[in-house]
């Protein structure tokens, strides 16, 4: 395992299965230690599937290579953080917020051992982070949904990670939410770890990221936010033609409407 | 030795040991939503548990959990093969399953186990609470005359709040966020089968003593008539045994006593009674607390 | 070895139990569609209180307590709630579907242990009639019996054959039959008393404990072979009527064999020797 081995590389994957297709056709790509990128595609394009599936949480068809700094993914476990939608949850968990941020730690703690009054500081330490501690004895389900993506991420950021892989973060985030949860990520990457995040809005990701990776079943394109989402590559990917930049987003929308038609 | 200590203290011990094994482990299935998985086990360890009976010629308490476990490992692989194979929802293969292997231990029951046993399948339903009783021997301590059953009981009460106590911690992740769980625990299959496991023995436990019916509500109703209250895993766990408790010594009095106070001789179910009570203190539980959101 | 009853009361009862058998098939291949595998199990469970009550009732009016419109009065009486508190109980905040259905179905089966030991108390001799509808015994059913579970399996399989399009289309495609303007409430509803009138005609025959193996099994079985959900449908019927068939023989010539539970195994012997020739299975082998 070398020392500048990429946080995550990927060669020739096939994942996923439906409808006797491939959800994701081919993906190769690396990224760089520190980067920021944002996976962007229309919808049913295989975003969530190819970051769960890099994780061994959906099926691989097959693929020539997946590898975690340099290892495979049980050698770097406890360096990689997942962050799932914040939909596939159920909120209603009987769980405080520092609840649910000290299950980030459960693995480092471990087998047989209770959760101690370290853990629960760190947590309080994640949820400050996040700007969350005055919520830290709520119940997770009377939060709102931008503050309860942020404690997911809190729950990631607790274990320290080097790679971040986030599906979906600023989903039906509020306006305060996301700009707090970018600050956050942009903070970690500036301290040496990698995030990859499945992102939806196309106006935002230059805001956000530096990087992009475009997919659609099969990847596009991957390099600087700038030179990625140039306007034929994007009608490539969304199946529209001659957009300003001002107008893509809208039009990018009604491209996702198409693909979920 | 007074009719209390023969008849009502062992049989209202049994409820609430079997309340505790399967409440604590109910606790986590409900977290899953996985509480009728309760009724397939419940059904789907009959035939082994018969065949135990008979391979050992007696009600021996060893060769009755063997065959319920082997059954209930043999259902959960069928289970498993029949959907690699197939492209049949959960539910519907489920159901395939523990209906065939009830009807199984059925059918032994009564063609196999004649006339004899105290196992018949109406005790397999309803429990049998009421044939639980204390034979102190001559002389001999109260102790020494209490049955297998609440022994094994009481064993497995303590075992299931252990079996918490131990892996609460892994346990609540996997429940809140199974995705998450997957990558950040060692091996979440091992601590899904061994929750599995774990309710098995409870329930295999509790079976004969309570039926299988009473068995889904001690699994389902504790944690559910905490649910609407509590604000994390184990303070669901330890209100919903603290309400239980009292409700199930209530349903066994009412179920024993209660007829008498009418002038009829013959107690009721006290299995169904306990189910009858727990089940409606769910609906009056989320009720309390809707008037305690109100009027705060 | 004889047939205890032969003659005309031995085939009344076959083809009866047929026409139930034929019923839960295709009654089961909706429900499975519409994923409502355990409310069978609900509804099932759920006529013995009814059942009991009916029997109290009628016991008190002075009319024989194993009436048998009586007792399908009030399991379906039963049923109907079950299957109809399922929803709301799921709305309580963290019980959910899962928890909801748990709840129905311990409540009533517990509620109906209780009366069950009422009625064993009554001084009336019919009460030993009440323990065989737990697992069914076709040997000790009665013409008059036979006719109303006949007339019942009849009706529904009418009213299913009329409903079916629009079932069909609401166990596809909720919303497609939302926007095509389907009452889908009320199809759901009429499912549901579908389901409740299977499980009431087959009380006595497969029994209350076990008559959701009728259900489930047939259908899952027919479901593997493939096709549209009508010849599904027609297949599950078939399957349906063999499994009881065969069930009831079983249970005839081997006396303490309670007929539900022979039913059960024969639609579970019938349902592993469909899985080889499964869709899937075949998929795998090409």
């Amino acid at each position: 395992m070398s020392a500048t081995a990429p946080p995550l590389e990927v060669v020739h994957l096939r994942a996923g299965y439906v409808r006797d297709a491939w959800i994701v056709e081919d993906a190769s790509f690396a990224l760089a230690a520190g980067s920021m990128t944002a996976l962007v595609g229309p919808n049913g394009a295989g975003k969530s599937t190819l970051l769960k599936a890099v994780l061994g949480l959906a099926p691989i068809v097959r693929a020539e290579r997946v590898a975690f700094f340099g290892g495979d993914l049980d050698a770097a476990r406890a360096r990689v953080a997942f962050i799932p939608q914040r939909s596939a949850i159920d909120w209603d968990f009987p769980a405080t917020a520092r609840d649910v941020v000290a299950m980030g730690l459960v693995a480092r703690i471990g087998l047989f051992r209770r959760t101690g009054r370290d853990a629960l500081a760190a947590a309080e330490r994640a949820l400050d982070s996040v700007g969350l501690l005055g919520m830290a004895r709520e119940q997770v389900g009377e939060l709102s949904g931008g503050q309860q993506q942020r404690v997911l991420v809190a729950r990631a950021l607790v274990a320290e990670p080097d790679l971040l892989l986030l599906d979906e973060p600023f989903a039906n985030v509020d306006a305060a939410s996301e700009a707090h949860l970018a600050s956050v990520l942009r903070a970690r990457a500036a301290r040496g770890s990698t995030v990859l995040a499945v992102h939806h809005d196309l106006r935002s990701v230059r805001a956000h990221f530096d990087e992009a990776i475009l997919l659609n079943r099969a990847l596009l394109a991957h390099g600087p936010v700038a030179a990625v989402l140039t306007d034929a590559r994007l009608a490539e990917a969304y199946g529209f033609v001659g957009v300003t930049s001002a107008e893509r987003a809208p039009a990018a929308r009604a491209g996702e409407a198409e693909a979920r038609a | 030795m007074n009719a209390f200590l023969a008849i009502d203290l062992p049989a209202l011990l049994a409820a609430v040991l079997a309340t505790v094994a399967c409440g604590t482990l109910g606790n986590w299935l409900v977290l899953r939503k996985e509480s009728m998985t309760a009724d397939a086990i419940a059904h789907a360890v009959l035939p082994g548990l018969v065949a135990g009976y008979l391979v050992s010629g007696s009600r021996s308490m060893g060769a009755m959990l063997a065959g319920a476990a082997l059954a209930g490992v043999a259902s959960v692989l069928l289970s498993a093969a029949i959907r690699a194979r197939t492209r049949l929802e959960a539910g519907a293969v489920l159901g395939v399953v523990f209906t065939a292997f009830f009807a199984l231990g059925v059918v032994l029951l009564e063609t196999q186990g004649a006339r004899q046993i105290d196992l018949d399948p109406s005790c397999v339903l309803f429990g049998s609470l009421e044939t639980l009783f204390v034979a102190a021997p001559e002389g001999g301590s109260w102790l020494a005359g209490v049955p297998g059953e609440i022994w094994l009981l009481a064993a497995a009460a303590v075992l299931a709040l252990a079996f918490h106590a131990l892996l609460a911690k892994e346990l609540a992740a996997l429940a809140f966020d199974p995705l998450h769980a997957r990558l950040s625990l060692r091996s979440p299959r091992a601590l899904e089968r061994a929750l599995l496991a774990a309710t098995s023995a409870a329930i295999v436990a509790s079976f004969a003593a309570v039926g299988s019916i009473l068995v889904v509500a001690l699994v389902a109703c504790p944690a559910l008539i905490a649910a609407p209250h509590a604000r994390s895993v184990g303070g669901q766990l330890s209100l919903g045994l603290a309400l239980s408790i009292p409700l199930v010594g209530a349903a066994y009095f009412a179920a024993a006593h209660a007829p008498s106070l009418f002038g009829t001789a013959t107690a009721l179910n006290a299995a169904g009674m306990i189910a009858v009570l727990l089940v409606a203190a769910v609906p009056a539980s989320h009720g309390v607390a809707r008037v305690i959101r109100r009027l705060a | 070895m004889t047939l205890p009853t032969t003659g005309i009361n031995t085939i009344a009862v076959l083809a009866g139990c047929a026409l139930f058998g034929a019923l839960a098939g295709a009654v089961g291949t909706l429900v499975l569609a519409r994923r409502r595998a355990l409310v069978a199990d609900v509804a099932g469970h759920a006529t013995l209180p009814g059942v009991a009550l009916a029997f109290l009732v009628a016991e008190a009016l002075g009319v024989d307590g194993r009436t048998p419109w009586m007792l399908f009065l009030g399991g379906a009486a039963t049923a109907l709630l079950a299957a109809a508190l399922v929803p709301p109980l799921a709305r309580l905040r963290r019980v959910g579907s899962d928890g909801a259905t748990a709840l129905a179905l311990a409540g009533f089966f517990g509620l109906g242990a209780v009366l069950l030991s009422v009625v064993q108390s009554h001084p009336s001799g019919a009460q030993g009639g009440l323990r065989t509808l737990l697992f069914g015994n076709a040997a000790a059913i009665t013409l008059d019996e036979v006719g109303a579970l006949a007339a019942v399996a009849l009706a529904s399989i009418v009213a299913l054959v009329v409903l079916f399009r629009a079932l069909a289309i609401v166990a596809f495609d909720e919303a497609f039959a939302r926007t095509a303007g389907l009452p889908v409430r009320a199809l759901d509803l009429a499912l549901i008393l579908l389901l409740v009138a299977t499980v009431v005609a087959g009380m006595q025959v497969a029994g209350i404990v076990l008559v959701v193996a009728l259900v489930i099994t047939p259908a899952a079985a027919s479901r593997l072979l493939g096709g549209t959900l009508a010849t599904v449908a027609r297949r599950a019927a078939l399957i349906g009527a063999l499994a009881a068939s065969l069930g009831v023989v079983a249970s005839l010539l081997g006396e303490r064999i309670p007929t539900g539970a022979a039913m059960t195994l024969a639609a579970a012997l019938l349902f592993l020797g469909a899985i080889p020739f499964s869709r899937a299975a075949r998929a795998e082998a090409a």
